[in-house]
């Protein structure tokens, strides 16, 4: 069998422009769970060329394609994080409350471990979020577990909606007023800075547009200065990007959709959302979506009043949710994050299973690509041993447009790709975390949690 | 007694850069503009065989090159019957010259609650100065050059007459300059101004732009800035009724790299960098050389593209294998004998390890032969010296010979590679009638282990070289202090009615001693010796050791004889005791 | 006037005792848990068997049990009995909100701090308690951190008003082994200063031990009349074996430095954390010295490590031939507990393996078997009572017994769940001026 991925830098040549390689694989006998469309037993599917060709029984063979028999196993979409910060070498641009101009796309770290972990854990797909230091931070990246190519240009997400993160409540608060002595410093001040940016954008995009008709008149008109912090703010107010905001309590839920409807945006996420549950049917009559832990809480004052019964409230509430990690060891078993909503509040196993593959493709704009298993759709898929939501299911096989990323029966332990050619044992890492969204912040902030 | 021996340790220590710091390259008085080499072996450019000839220069410039070049009265003869002579090297992106800059103290960084008077510095729109910034692309070089600096000397005594040189900073330090490594200001020494931008992924610590994602995010806005600027400048110029142009400084310097003018420099070692930086390049349309970079080597087709050239470094990554040595003696059992403190454990052989070992093994040999793989592929790269040490240059080379690449190919990246890249092939990089006389005089052919470089011709100034050759055999001095001290020894402390054991172990690196104690009572490892001081056979050091609760200096004075030592050892107010040792192991 | 009074006091009367009415309290006195499956842990699996519990005892298992008139009969037919789940390592009760640090009262001013009791400062009125003990937790090691001797951790069970009536009767002395490692990823310290704090941690133990082996004999030598030092008196009982320490250790080579260092000061001891346990697994089992360790679901300890390392070290440890116990490390969600169990069960351990590592193991490694970790006659009554495997998500947990009372099973959280999951008013609130009803 080939092995897929290159575990070492080599000499053979990277080909220009991140090409992305895309593969054929039949997968046979499957209980198939579609997550869309039920779940059907001893079925097949069929990827080529990286996108599902068929998902039916006995589909013939085609010659000289891998076959792998998943008679007795569970083949279910590549599961999508819509929170996480790993295969990025920088999160927080935190030196400013408003960077909406700072791409983390421009930031992917190829040779990131976590993403061959987050494969052995069926994902597939992630949304690599700028951090919550600013109130409104940086632009993310949708991308592709692609791991084992060596551009980063490789692993983006090719086609999906571009995303911008907001941030609400402690954390701007305690990076800029209390770490910086700048506004915000209270939930007052993040209303007021955001309100200001989103206006200042609009001043600029009227400029923009003053300038176009001028020219046509004078063609001898200078330009406006450039300057993209506006001009995203811009975009974000002309539907081009998906606001995905870090936000835990009620009242700072409610603010952003007021400033947002004032500005007529209407395409919001909110992440984390821990008090969601308590604004839910606020949530759904603006059409916001969800993006909540399974489980975390009181790590902060603003998530002592949580529950983690939030996904399955904000679900039955009509509110789009999907389970999201937001660490680099939660992302390697989101099935098992997902499944705790069968204890908190009983949801069936294919609203469990959306949480983390439809839903999350809706809220990352990538839902018509992925999310399911579905004939047309990208051959992302992971394949488990028992039912995904069982405490003894182990992930077998993950695949990436129709690329076998992942496979349990030939797992070389060793999977680094850039070797330290100095570094005589792997360094030992303890446990100690800091919290994600606040990485790059020690400069400015030496506060952890 | 510590403070005498410490004022000794410091003449010793000072030694060998006093010496070398005087004008061991005795630059002869110019009695004549003419310098004729005789006879030599010339190998005028890379690829060519060595002929027999006679080179001629005269004001600086080559003028005359063949075995029957006639000699002129007035020439400066050096009978070069056993020597050879090179083109001169050219160093693609160094800080030759560059004087060195102190960190701010408290720059970055900053700052918590209690600490906000020295918060940074926020104008209204939230952004830092262009110098806290790091985006000063409107310095020269000139502004930090130092035609003074021993770095010239020292790279010139490497075999370099010409070098690119770039300022210091962060992100956007400033604009670079061919310099001639032979001017006694900095006009003369400075040759071509502003020919290139350097860049680099370096962050403002603390300050906008602090990570890769701002810093990538920054030079967007200013190359579109500068490019609207250009022409909103271009558009005040010609009409009236315009308004006058707000773009700053920053954006005003960048204009020769949105004209394509001046290339940007952007250093760039590991293939991430790399990646990043050529990306930034083919959103912006910049010209770009990529700049000391160490993981280039699966990028073959990335450099068929216009306007990117590649700039490797000299900056080789350690081998550990080599300080293994001494572990891999204990895997024969004879040695495991004689060496008393050998563990059970490491005569084990851990397969983890040794898989670890290989892996690190195999990616320490790819960046070694990096070079020679790009060479064979047929992509021209030349040379930056911006991450070395110019002492370790020759061993540099050698290693890059050893693992794949010729010598003409190392002799085309230091010299026809980097003229072609600066622009400036019409006058240096090969030894042609009419070039810059920038020549090697060596006394074997160039790399070869025992070559020494004799004289250096540096836009016909006539370097030599001879004194220093002198003066190295006599720094060897530090190897023999090597060779009384180095390696571990098993020592014996005599406390009336018990004894107090361990070991020492001490090396010598370029006239550096580093030394480290065990103490048999105390499990936490080895401790850091200080204040080490050799004067002849007499050694003396410190260390600090908590007892009692209390944080005491214990020393030692011992002599050493051969393979033994006696002395004393003071610990603090708990007194003086005999300590004997012996040596248990060399070092390789 | 008073007669307004008297009103507002009724009135508030009134709202006390129906708010009064809606709390719901724990219960005591006999209960018989009949038709039940019942997973001793010790003795097997029992069908159709019934649990009897009298005075916070187990007072008869079996088939044949006789349900006296006084008990209260819970009916688990198709449910199973399981003795309540223990963590062995959490700062529950000792830590409220992560980020303020005026409601974490585990780690006190000192690197040699051993007198700081963990149980003083539990508050049992945590509200992180009952949302832990609803997933099955009844019985945590609650230890306090920071530092090389940062205090005295305790087994408490998650039921009562006082530390005193949550106290199971087991205390250690945590000891922060000095690492040569990083604290995490995030650790910025140079290779150079990792290496110069442990050595200096390991000189300053080193030293700390010398004292007290100089205060132990001082101590006999007067009769107990030696100089006061809550410090170094707290360390006394450690150092002659009367009481256990917890030694935490995780990396590699800190594991065998710290089994050497137990050994060569024959302290009785239990090697916390142990991360890279699996590395020298064999070496722990020689030794004989027990292990709690976790979380279970953590990262591999270095970049070269297989995915799924952490997941069986709790296994190979186990399957070596040491005493494994299982941790959280956490607070907020000890809850995690199962599932950390049976993730170790999946990646090697085996699910009898694993539940012995969350009940009877860690009861053993502090010598309270003979109190809990089981379902045996003359044990506490910690059980809990499930519709299936504990640790499957799915599965629901059904009722919960601590020392006998029967324990509600709410928290704040399935609170705000009753509340919030119907929320009334929803978007629209009656009786708005001007807002459509």
């Amino acid at each position: 069998m080939k092995a897929y991925i290159l575990t070492a830098l080599s000499f053979c040549s990277i080909p220009f422009f991140g090409q992305i390689p895309k593969g054929d694989i039949l997968i046979q006998n499957g209980t198939v769970i579609t997550v869309t469309q039920g779940t059907l037993e001893n079925t097949d599917v069929l990827i080529r060329n990286g996108k599902i060709k068929a998902v039916d029984i006995n589909i013939k063979v085609p010659a000289g394609i891998r076959v792998f028999d998943a008679a007795g196993l569970y083949v279910m979409p590549g599961i999508i994080d819509a929170h996480s910060h790993i295969a990025i070498d920088a999160v927080n641009e935190g030196t400013h409350p408003v960077t909406p101009e700072v791409h983390v796309g421009d930031a992917i770290d190829p040779f990131d471990i976590s993403m061959y972990r987050a494969l052995a854990g069926g994902v597939t797909s992630i949304h690599a979020m700028h951090g919550s230091a600013n109130a409104i931070g940086g632009q993310c990246q949708t991308m592709k577990l692609r791991y084992g190519e060596s551009d980063p240009n490789s692993f983006v997400f090719e086609g999906a909606a571009r995303t911008i993160k907001f941030a609400l409540g402690e954390n701007p608060m305690r990076v800029h007023g209390e770490g910086r002595g700048i506004q915000p410093r209270t939930r007052m001040g993040v209303e007021r800075v955001i309100r200001n940016a989103f206006q200042e954008g609009k001043i600029y995009r009227d400029k923009w547009r003053q300038y176009e008709t001028d020219k046509k008149k004078n063609p001898n008109t200078p330009p406006p200065v450039f300057n993209e912090r506006h001009q995203t703010m811009a975009d974000i107010m002309d539907g081009k990007i998906i606001i995905q905001c870090h936000s835990y309590r009620a009242d700072e839920i409610l603010m952003l959709l007021r400033v947002l409807h004032d500005f007529g945006v209407n395409r919001v996420t909110f992440q984390h959302v821990n008090e969601g549950f308590k604004v839910a049917p606020e949530l759904a009559k603006f059409g916001a979506m969800a993006s909540v832990f399974s489980d975390w809480w009181s790590y902060k004052f603003e998530v002592y009043y949580s529950t983690a019964y939030n996904a399955a409230i904000l679900v039955r509430n009509g509110v789009i949710t999907s389970i999201n990690s937001d660490s680099g060891e939660l992302i390697r078993h989101l099935f098992h994050e997902a499944a705790k909503t069968k204890r908190y509040g009983q949801l069936t196993d294919d609203e469990a299973l959306a949480l983390i593959t439809i839903n999350p493709a809706m809220q990352l704009g990538i839902d018509s690509r992925v999310g399911s298993i579905e004939v047309g759709k990208d051959g992302d898929i992971a394949i488990f041993e028992n039912h995904p939501l069982s405490i003894y299911t182990i992930p077998l096989l993950t695949v990436v447009d129709g690329i076998v990323r992942f496979d349990v029966k030939n797992d070389p332990k060793d999977m680094r790709i850039d070797i330290d050619p100095e570094e005589e044992t792997p360094t030992y890492y303890g446990n100690e975390e800091v919290e994600g969204c606040l990485l790059d912040t020690d400069l400015i902030f030496s506060h952890h949690h | 007694m510590i403070k005498k021996l410490q004022i000794c340790l410091w003449i010793w220590l000072l030694s060998v850069p006093i010496l070398s710091s005087q004008p061991v390259h005795s630059e002869l008085p110019q009695i004549t503009g003419c310098v004729a080499l005789v006879n030599a072996q010339v190998v005028t450019a890379p690829g060519k065989s060595p002929i027999v000839a006679n080179v001629i220069t005269r004001n600086g410039l080559i003028t005359h090159v063949g075995p029957n070049a006639s000699i002129p009265n007035d020439a400066y003869r050096i009978a070069a019957d056993s020597l050879f002579v090179y083109p001169a090297f050219i160093d693609a992106l160094s800080y030759t010259g560059i004087k060195e800059q102190k960190e701010e103290q408290g720059s970055g960084g900053p700052p918590g609650p209690g600490n906000r008077g020295q918060r940074v510095t926020v104008d209204e729109d939230g952004n830092p100065t262009l110098e806290d910034a790091g985006l000063t692309p409107f310095i020269s070089t000139r502004t930090t050059f130092d035609p003074k600096s021993k770095s010239i000397e020292d790279w010139r005594s490497q075999g370099f007459a010409i070098a690119h040189v770039v300022p210091k900073g962060k992100m956007i330090p400033g604009k670079g300059a061919v310099v001639v490594l032979s001017g006694k200001s900095t006009d003369e020494a400075i040759w071509k101004e502003d020919i290139s931008l350097f860049s680099q992924w370096s962050g403002a610590d603390g300050n906008y732009p602090n990570t890769i994602i701002g810093m990538i995010a920054k030079w967007r806005e200013l190359y579109n800035n500068a490019e609207q600027g250009m022409k909103h400048l271009a558009m005040y110029s010609e009409a009236p009724m315009v308004a006058r142009p707000q773009y700053n400084r920053a954006h005003q310097a960048l204009i020769p790299v949105v004209k394509k003018e001046i290339p940007v420099y952007f250093r760039a070692p590991k293939i991430k960098d790399i990646f990043r930086a050529i990306d930034l390049k083919n959103e912006l349309g910049m010209k770009m050389v990529i700049s000391d970079a160490q993981q280039a080597w699966s990028l073959k087709e990335y450099f068929q593209q216009p306007d990117l050239n590649l700039v490797l470094s000299l900056d080789l990554p350690e081998d550990k294998t080599e300080k293994k040595k001494p572990e891999t003696k204990t895997d024969t059992p004879a040695n495991a004998d004689s060496t008393s403190q050998v563990s059970i454990d490491s005569i084990k052989v851990d397969p983890e390890k040794a898989a670890f070992e290989k892996r690190r093994a195999e990616s320490h040999k790819m960046h070694l032969e990096q070079a020679g793989h790009l060479a064979n592929a047929g992509v021209p790269f030349s040379f930056s010296t911006m991450s070395v040490k110019s002492g370790d240059f020759s061993k540099t080379m050698r290693t890059l010979l050893e693992n794949g690449l010729t010598r003409d190919q190392a002799l085309h990246a230091l010299t026809v590679a980097p003229s072609k890249l600066l622009g400036i092939d019409k006058y240096c990089g090969t030894i042609e009638t009419g070039k810059m006389a920038n020549m090697i005089v060596a006394t074997k052919p160039m790399f070869e282990e025992k070559s020494m470089i004799r004289y250096m011709l540096v836009e016909g100034t006539l370097f030599d070289l001879e004194a220093k050759e002198k003066k190295k055999s006599e720094s060897s001095a530090s190897s023999s202090a090597a060779g009384m001290l180095g390696g571990t020894w098993a020592y014996v402390i005599e406390i009336p009615d018990q004894k107090r054991e361990g070991t020492l172990t001490f090396s010598v690196q370029s006239g550096e001693v580093t030394g480290k104690v065990t103490l048999q009572e105390y499990s936490g490892g080895e401790i850091t010796l200080v204040n080490i001081v050799v004067d002849k056979n007499s050694v003396s050091f410190t260390f600090p050791y908590t007892i009692e609760g209390q944080e005491i200096e214990v020393e030692f004075d011992i002599n050493i004889s051969g393979e033994t030592f006696e002395g004393t050892v003071t610990a603090g107010p708990f007194g003086s005791y005999p300590v004997t040792g012996d040596r248990i192991e060399k070092p390789d | 006037m008073r007669r307004s009074n008297i009103s507002i006091l009724f009135f508030i009367f009134c709202i006390t005792t129906t708010f009064g009415q809606q709390v719901e309290k724990s219960t005591y006195g006999v209960f018989a848990l009949t038709n039940a499956t019942v997973e001793t842990v010790t003795k097997g699996r029992l069908e159709g068997a019934t649990v009897l519990i009298r005075d916070g005892i187990i007072e008869a298992v079996g088939s044949g049990v006789v349900i006296p008139a006084d008990a209260k009969i819970i009916d688990c037919k198709g449910l199973t009995v399981y003795p309540g789940m223990i963590d062995g390592g959490t700062t529950l009760g000792l830590e409220e909100i992560g980020s303020i640090s005026l409601t974490q009262d585990f780690d006190e001013v000192g690197d040699l701090t051993p007198a700081m009791e963990a149980l003083t400062a539990v508050n049992p009125n945590s509200v992180l308690i009952p949302v832990t003990r609803v997933s099955g937790v009844t019985s945590v090691i609650t230890a306090p951190g920071g530092g090389l001797f940062p205090g005295t951790a305790a087994l408490i069970h998650l039921h009562g008003y006082t530390p005193e009536q949550m106290f199971g009767g087991f205390k250690a002395v945590v000891i922060n082994f000095p690492s040569s490692g990083r604290r995490g990823r995030y650790d910025r310290r140079s290779d150079e200063e990792v290496k110069k704090e442990g050595d200096k941690a390991m000189q300053k133990l080193e030293e700390t031990w010398m004292r007290v082996r100089t205060y132990a004999a001082i101590d006999s030598a007067t009769q107990g009349h030696a100089d006061y030092n809550p410090e170094i008196a707290a360390l006394l009982p450690v150092f002659k074996g009367e009481a256990t320490a917890m030694v935490e250790a995780n990396k590699k080579e800190d594991i065998l430095a710290a089994l050497q260092w137990i050994q060569k000061n024959k302290i009785r001891a239990i090697l916390t954390g142990v991360s890279e346990g699996w590395r020298v697994a064999d070496s722990i089992a020689v030794a004989g010295i027990p292990v709690i360790t976790g979380p279970v679901m953590s990262m591999p300890t270095r970049d070269s490590d297989p995915y799924d390392q952490a997941y069986r070290n709790a296994g190979l440890m186990q399957q070596a031939g040491v005493k494994v116990a299982l941790r959280t490390s956490e607070s907020a969600n000890v809850r995690n507990l199962p599932f950390n169990a049976g993730f170790a069960a999946t990646y090697g351990m085996g699910t009898e393996e694993a539940l012995k590592a969350v009940t009877i193991i860690p009861a053993e490694i502090m010598g309270v078997s003979d109190q809990i970790g089981s379902i045996e006659v003359g044990k506490r009554a910690n059980v809990f009572v499930s519709n299936g495997d504990p640790f499957e998500p799915a599965t629901e947990i059904k009722y919960l017994f601590i020392d006998g009372w029967n324990v509600p099973l709410e928290s704040r959280q399935t609170l705000l769940y009753e509340e919030f999951l119907n929320r009334e008013p929803g978007v629209e609130k009656k009786g708005v001026p001007g807002k459509k009803s």
